[in-house]
């Protein structure tokens, strides 16, 4: 009789992660922020794989004088990029730290991992995770059309970020 | 004889006064009956849950996001419930192939839903996550399919953390070891034993190189293998742990023959202080180990830990090992008149001398040439050792 409880309490966790993880997807319109972010323009060679597009953001190539870390990182450790909204609407980078940093009024904070540094352009790539964009079977081509493109995204106050539109 | 054929025949027995009643009832008795085939039951189960699953895929991309979550929740929810359901009062088999298909839908949800809502994951939680599960349905179940398939589960996802996140998973390596290591050694049962071992050479090889660790830290964790052996199971038993570091053992051996030649040797050896500390409190206590043990001959199992790697010629030197290892096997074997190793060295001795023909003359031999001796040399090599290993088991059926 015991096990039949632990039976329904691991199915009714199962359960609820995967509510879970649809549930703040949806709250997050409610209570996140949205911020613009400006992608590079993509590789028009080799952009698209299986059926999703793949998009680089600008904010994710940081120059040396933006950079405030004293030491060198390892691959995936987190930084946090400062952001600041400019006369277009669109959120440009501050500077990355890895200490949580202080916020003006329209300026917000985006988590991100670094990836590498690049000695012959001297950026610093780090990834917010927001590089893959799940499209429609078939409408890759369209996506192709256009190289540079601004994205809209949708800050949760828990954290979790996600694209609400591409334009 | 089966119990049908017996009923049926044990009857004219009776009859014909060989055997009494009470008898006839005692031999029927042994012969118990037979589950009525479960197997195609589960086959069947197996089919119609696949069936629903390959449907929904096809028509996944008509679907709203709220649908699909409703589809997969759905299905979820049924076939979990279903299967205790039959595993409580029907068929335990079916019930647990039912549970397991339920277990597969959670684990594709979790990606499905990801994909849906464009989760991007860091690490291999979604594994963690998964296997965890798994776990749980083997603690409330307690049948060693949801072992295998946590073990399952676990590797995969250790291994895809190792090479899309270059990152062991660490949460992932606590569950094996804690959780699994621990369902291990309270069951003590063969195949777990054998399938936690192969697991656990697999998650050592993949922390070494997804952490960029130098290689020769996996006969650490191989010489670990071997030594807690001792500690986990009782004397007499089959020795599967340190079959399997010896296994291990051989083929990084094997390995080093070929590679140890190029020159980043030099790179290796640095800063490897730690490594001889865990090594040789590892060695030294195996060596006490087996010289304390009442047979005398396992000493020639560590030789094979022996780190070679440190000489400039490590190649050659770990060429010589596997020699001299299979040699003192199958020297010992015909003193000792155990066929066990005899057999073992035999087939050692074959395979090292396959790895240093290949290994000295596939350079400059003509290719045809080079199969060719080489399988004249192994093909007499094994008429000598096979009638050398008759002499022996005939030997030993005369005493």
């Amino acid at each position: 009789m015991k096990r039949r409880y632990w039976f329904y309490g691991l199915v009714t966790m199962q359960i609820s992660f995967l509510l879970l993880m649809s549930a703040s997807y949806y709250l997050m319109d409610i209570w996140g922020e949205t911020i613009t972010l400006k992608t590079t323009p993509v590789d028009p060679r080799d952009p698209f794989y299986g059926d999703y597009v793949t998009l680089n953001y600008e904010i994710e190539q940081i120059p040396e004088d933006q950079w405030e870390m004293e030491t060198s990182l390892d691959r995936g450790e987190k930084v946090f990029l400062l952001l600041e909204e400019d006369e277009e609407g669109i959120h440009s980078l501050v500077r990355a730290s890895t200490l949580w940093p202080e916020t003006e009024a329209n300026q917000v904070v985006l988590t991100s991992k670094y990836q590498w540094y690049d000695p012959s352009s001297k950026m610093y790539q780090v990834d917010i995770g927001l590089s893959r964009y799940f499209i429609e079977e078939n409408t890759g081509t369209f996506w192709e059309q256009r190289e540079e493109r601004s994205v809209d995204i949708v800050l949760a106050p828990w954290k979790q970020k996600k694209i609400a539109s591409l334009e | 004889m089966n119990r049908d054929h017996l009923i049926k025949e044990s009857k004219r027995w009776v009859e014909e006064a060989i055997i009494t009643e009470a008898q006839r009832e005692q031999l029927i008795g042994r012969y118990p009956k037979k589950q009525s085939k479960p197997l195609l039951f589960t086959f069947a189960a197996i089919f119609i849950g696949l069936g629903f699953l390959t449907f929904i895929a096809s028509n996944w991309s008509y679907l709203t996001d709220i649908g699909r979550m409703g589809v997969l929740i759905f299905f979820l929810t049924a076939f979990y419930f279903t299967g205790e359901w039959v595993y409580r009062k029907r068929s335990k088999r079916v019930g647990v192939s039912l549970l397991l298909i339920a277990l597969l839908i959670f684990g594709a949800s979790i990606f499905l839903v990801g994909q849906m809502y464009h989760y991007t994951s860091f690490s291999a939680f979604p594994f963690f996550l998964w296997s965890l599960v798994g776990f749980g349905l083997f603690i409330i179940f307690k049948d060693s399919s949801f072992f295998y398939v946590t073990l399952v589960i676990i590797t995969i996802g250790q291994l895809y953390s190792g090479i899309v996140y270059q990152n062991y998973h660490i949460w992932l390596g606590l569950l094996f070891v804690t959780g699994l290591g621990w369902i291990v050694l309270k069951a003590r049962l063969m195949p777990l034993f054998i399938a936690f071992g192969i697991g656990y050479v697999l998650q050592a090889v993949i922390l070494v190189f997804s952490e960029g660790y130098p290689y020769y830290w996996l006969i650490v964790s191989f010489l670990l293998l071997y030594v807690i052996e001792d500690f986990l199971l009782e004397k007499g038993s089959l020795r599967v742990f340190k079959t399997l570091s010896i296994f291990s053992m051989f083929i990084m051996l094997t390995l080093q023959i070929f590679f140890l030649g190029n020159d980043y040797v030099g790179e290796l050896t640095e800063s490897s202080l730690y490594f001889f500390l865990a090594w040789a409190i590892l060695f030294v206590f195996s060596v006490v180990r087996s010289a304390m043990s009442s047979t005398n001959y396992y000493w020639i199992d560590l030789l094979l830990f022996v780190p070679v790697f440190r000489f400039e010629f490590g190649d050659v030197l770990s060429l010589f090992l596997l020699f001299v290892y299979a040699l003192l096997w199958l020297v010992s074997g015909y003193q000792q008149e155990v066929p066990r190793w005899v057999n073992k060295g035999t087939v050692a001795f074959l395979l090292t001398t396959f790895i240093a023909y290949f290994q000295l003359a596939w350079d400059f031999m003509g290719r045809s040439v080079f199969f060719f001796i080489g399988g004249v040399l192994l093909f007499g090599l094994s008429y000598i050792l096979e009638k050398k290993r008759r002499t022996i088991h005939k030997g030993g059926d005369e005493k």
